[in-house]
């Protein structure tokens, strides 16, 4: 009795197995979620703009918008995967998301400044992860160059920072353009930003 | 004294919220803290709101012993005190059983309270234990399922359980199961795994009359293996209270009933304590209701000594709802007991069945049965191969390792 107890489960979870092929939502672009109104998805994209509940992300092609209440984990520049249903937020589409996965968290990979510099759309708005060599410092910023010196940023950060002109760091802030004054920043604004020295 | 009427009244309201939804198996608090925030807007009023639901929460995980014990239904927060609970109904000892639950959740209660402030300090400023555990969790739920898994007589036999409802989880939670209701897939899955096979294999004919004298000597220290089991979990994200639970049964072979409703009834409690803890400590909110608190309230992270406001008043809530829980848990405990044994018990079976069924039908449909089905087949082979039923949280603890090392 126990081995057929055993073979009816297994059937049992196959079965529900393969249900959930048939009931699982695909795979789409953000620039075609107009067409799976309505519909399950399950869309990828780095976090691009968070407030309150909705999540914009972008994946590369187009940008779209993702309704989530629990989603306090997520951060800019996480690469994330969402699951729900497509429908009517105000006058835009947004993804009633059921569940959401962070595929990769924006600090798991260190970039240098001049990669930041050569390919600055991709990480604007966004929390980056940056090494440079510390230039100069002054009460409420600091300076940061690449090895070669070609590339500087101001970096904000309320505390002086007990390192050295050339001391190599690494910067988690948030990356950002001035358009007063043409300039790229970077600025260490919450809990989890932080500089320290690069090991 | 208006303010003082006010926290008093949400705290009240709130107390009996939670005890309903305790007493109805596949409700919880986080539906009404849901339904709450869909209906009510924020502002002045939200801290009373919050008040409420904290309330609502706490008094929830002493009045849910209640259907678990006498109709065998269980929630995520109590699979595991179905068997020693129902057990201790069959040899007429039912109230006994609510009585430890209510006495130990409200141990758990003071003890949450001594433990708190260095819970702060271990977590937050100055130990900041809080990233270490989180870098680590895949290895704390792979040491977890170990322990699960060697406590068996069976090693084998075990394993092959774990592994079968663990893949039986990562297929079953992949599911959208709400259908009346808003509800998930664990409910069907742990009603089967842990509730079912329970009433199924009852040879029991009649049920004694359940002795209504009251003994509330509860083990101190199985409430306080609890309060840890408890509070360890409110700290890791994504890991629930079935899994605290399963933690603290799993570490010592055997136990009394006694002891592992004990041991069960201040994890639930001191889990939910816990995450409270968490939203101020982590400013992370951990469970549902939290999230809910979140959204209608600005939280000031707890930084210093003295508890930020309204902490201080969410505190207060907890020993009023936890009191009044107290009493309205043994109350309602005694008057089911007193009537249990006046019906026969292959009826009781069937309403208990027929409760489970129908609830499962409204939260969660067809699906929501068959999912039913499988989990209560793997309950029986559990039973049929004399394994320990906590192995059967391989149904969470597999898709969680495998989700938090990116598997799934």
């Amino acid at each position: 009795m126990r081995k057929f107890y055993f073979l009816i489960a297994i059937i049992g979870i196959i079965f529900l197995y393969l249900l959930s092929f048939l009931s699982h939502p695909s795979k789409v672009n953000l620039k075609d979620l107009w067409k799976y109104n309505g519909k399950e998805v399950i869309v990828e994209g780095i976090v691009k703009n968070k407030i309150g509940d909705l999540i914009e992300i972008s994946d590369g092609n187009a940008r779209g918008k993702i309704y989530f209440e629990d989603n306090e984990e997520i951060e800019y520049g996480d690469l994330i995967e969402a699951t729900g249903k497509v429908g009517e937020y105000g006058e835009s589409l947004v993804i009633y998301a059921r569940d959401i996965i962070i595929l990769k968290k924006w600090n798991s990979t260190c970039i240098s400044l001049s990669y930041l510099a050569e390919n600055f759309e991709n990480y604007i708005g966004m929390n980056v992860n940056v090494t440079g060599y510390i230039y100069s410092k002054y009460f409420g910023y600091f300076y940061i160059i690449d090895e070669f010196g070609e590339y500087k940023i101001k970096v904000y950060c309320n505390e002086t920072i007990p390192f050295e002109k050339y001391d190599r760091v690494c910067v988690k802030a948030l990356f950002n353009y001035n358009p007063k004054n043409f300039n790229f920043y970077l600025s260490i604004c919450k809990p989890f930003h932080e500089v320290k020295k690069y090991e | 004294m208006n303010d003082f009427l006010l926290v008093l009244s949400s705290s009240i309201a709130g107390s009996f919220t939670g005890a309903l939804t305790g007493l109805i198996p596949g409700l919880h608090t986080n539906n009404v803290a849901i339904l709450l925030l869909a209906l009510v807007p924020s502002g002045s009023y939200s801290i009373y709101i919050c008040i409420f639901i904290v309330a609502a929460a706490i008094s929830h995980t002493f009045l849910d012993i209640i259907p678990s014990t006498f109709i065998g239904a269980p929630e995520e927060d109590t699979a595991l005190v179905v068997l020693p609970a129902h057990s201790m109904v069959l040899q007429g000892r039912g109230y006994e059983a609510i009585c430890i639950s209510a006495s130990s959740s409200l141990t758990s209660v003071v003890f949450c309270l001594a433990l708190l402030l260095p819970f702060r300090f271990l977590i937050g400023s100055p130990i900041n234990l809080y990233e270490l555990i989180e870098q680590n969790i895949p290895w704390i739920l792979i040491c977890i399922s170990l322990i699960v898994i060697f406590t068996n007589d069976s090693i084998w036999k075990a394993f092959a359980i774990f592994l079968l409802s663990g893949f039986f989880g990562i297929v079953a939670l992949t599911f959208e199961t709400s259908f009346l209701f808003q509800s998930s897939p664990i409910f069907p899955a742990l009603a089967g795994l842990f509730g079912a096979p329970a009433l199924l294999y009852s040879k029991h004919k009649i049920l004694p009359k359940q002795n209504l004298v009251e003994k509330t000597n509860i083990e101190k220290r199985e409430v306080s293996n609890g309060v840890v089991a408890g509070s360890m979990v409110s700290i890791l994200p994504g890991v629930s209270s079935a899994v605290a639970a399963t933690l603290a049964i799993a570490v010592k072979k055997k136990r009394k009933e006694e002891e592992a409703i004990s041991l069960l009834s201040a994890t639930n409690t001191a889990n939910n304590f816990f995450v409270l803890a968490m939203l101020f400590i982590m400013l992370k909110a951990r469970s549902g209701f939290a999230v809910v608190i979140k959204k209608y309230i600005e939280v000031e992270q707890w930084n210093s000594l003295l508890f930020p406001y309204p902490y201080n008043l969410f505190l207060i809530a907890v020993i009023i709802s936890s009191t009044i829980s107290y009493f309205l848990t043994k109350y309602i405990g005694r008057i089911i007991a007193m009537n249990i044994s006046k019906i026969s018990y292959s009826s009781i079976i069937k309403i208990a069945f027929g409760i489970i069924v129908v609830m499962i039908f409204l939260f969660t449909g067809f699906l929501g049965l068959l999912i039913f089905g499988i989990a209560s087949l793997i309950g029986i082979i559990c039973l049929e191969m004399k394994v320990r039923r906590s192995v059967c949280m391989g149904f969470l603890l597999l898709p969680l390792i495998l989700n938090h090392i990116n598997f799934l």
